[in-house]
């Protein structure tokens, strides 16, 4: 079902619910990978991303449709993200700059992380990154998402992001060598 | 004759061996870039290293559902942020700043009527007073007043007899 029909059937009290189930269903796994990579913790992310779709419920009526279902969905995933991950730093009363050591200290406790030595490395040295540096840095490398997608999920300028990519290469690639 | 009429049954999306080939220059380009870039990360395999519990994505719908359907709760630091949002604190502050004004409009109009009300209560006091009973009042101050000068008259009398003057009695005092 496209995102037009989906929307049409959302928007008919009839159909509402079986809509809904199907959005969720479409675009769950997505914006959970999205999520854990910016939190890295299974269960965080679970909570983030029940309370994006509760926001999406409670919203799509007044989705205006001038960008696609998909970017908007991954707009708010982003918005919920960084808003949970800075309030979790406050109250874990960590500096924003040692960030890095809070989240790879989730990254080793965490039962869901199957990786290796080198894909363990790998993850702290995208933790050394800015959240947002991180963020384009994530969908880049693993998602492979185009940039003019990006932009209208960052709300950033497709310029911007390709500078922001290339810096967060290069700081990963210095990461690497020197650990 | 042959059943099978060697018709494919599988289709592809629109232009998508048009698409094609720019999709897979632009993956290659992507690659050769990061290899050059960072020959440490090209070489890591690239895969999701994370997990989920057995069966999240089976059951996530379902729960989601039932939490969208249960009525939105508003915890108390939320009503205290909703108190202080400005277009829910003006009209409250403009409500109270009203019934202060109003009450104390009342009160000021309540305390305003007294006076008049002690006048017409002090007017009709006197005209329900009998005039005999003023008339009396009347001569026992006339009374009263006579017996003051006449214990004046004493003390002066007492004062020349033990030649006490003026000027030494201002001294003493």
């Amino acid at each position: 079902m496209g995102d037009k029909e989906l929307l049409q059937q959302f928007r008919n009290p009839d159909t509402r619910n079986y809509a809904f189930n199907l959005l969720v269903r479409e675009y769950q796994k997505k914006l959970y990978w999205h999520i854990r990579k910016i939190l890295i913790d299974h269960d965080d992310t679970d909570d983030v991303l029940q309370n994006v779709f509760i926001k999406v419920w409670r919203g799509l009526d007044n989705f205006k449709e001038e960008s696609q279902l998909y970017t908007w969905l991954y707009r708010i995933a982003t918005n919920e993200s960084i808003t949970f991950l800075n309030q979790k730093k406050k109250r874990a009363g960590v500096p924003m700059d040692e960030v890095s050591h809070f989240l790879a200290a989730n990254l080793e406790s965490d039962h869901y992380f199957k990786g290796d030595e080198i894909q363990a490395k790998l993850q702290k040295a995208i933790l050394t990154l800015p959240d947002k540096q991180r963020i384009v840095f994530n969908m880049k490398y693993f998602d492979e998402i185009k940039y003019e997608e990006m932009s209208q999920i960052l709300d950033t300028s497709v310029g911007a992001l390709k500078a922001s990519y290339h810096h967060a290469v290069k700081k990963v690639e210095e990461y690497l060598k020197t650990h | 004759m042959n059943p099978y009429n060697n018709t494919n049954p599988f289709g592809t999306g629109p232009d998508y061996f048009e698409s094609f080939q720019a999709k897979l220059g632009g993956r290659i380009e992507a690659y050769e870039e990061l290899k050059n870039e960072a020959p440490l990360l090209s070489s890591i395999p690239r895969y999701n290293p994370f997990e989920v519990p057995a069966h999240y994505f089976d059951e996530l719908p379902t729960l989601i559902q039932e939490k969208c359907a249960a009525p939105e709760k508003v915890s108390a630091f939320e009503w205290l942020k909703m108190l202080f949002r400005p277009n829910f604190a003006v009209p409250v502050l403009t409500v109270i700043v009203v019934a202060v004004a109003g009450i104390r409009y009342l009160d000021q109009g309540i305390q305003g009527s007294s006076p008049v009300a002690e006048e017409i209560s002090v007017e009709e006091q006197l005209q329900a007073i009998d005039e005999s009973t003023i008339i009396e009042a009347l001569a026992s101050a006339s009374v009263n007043e006579s017996e003051a000068d006449y214990e004046n008259e004493n003390i002066k009398e007492y004062l020349l007899d033990n030649h006490i003057e003026d000027i030494n009695l201002n001294t003493e005092l």
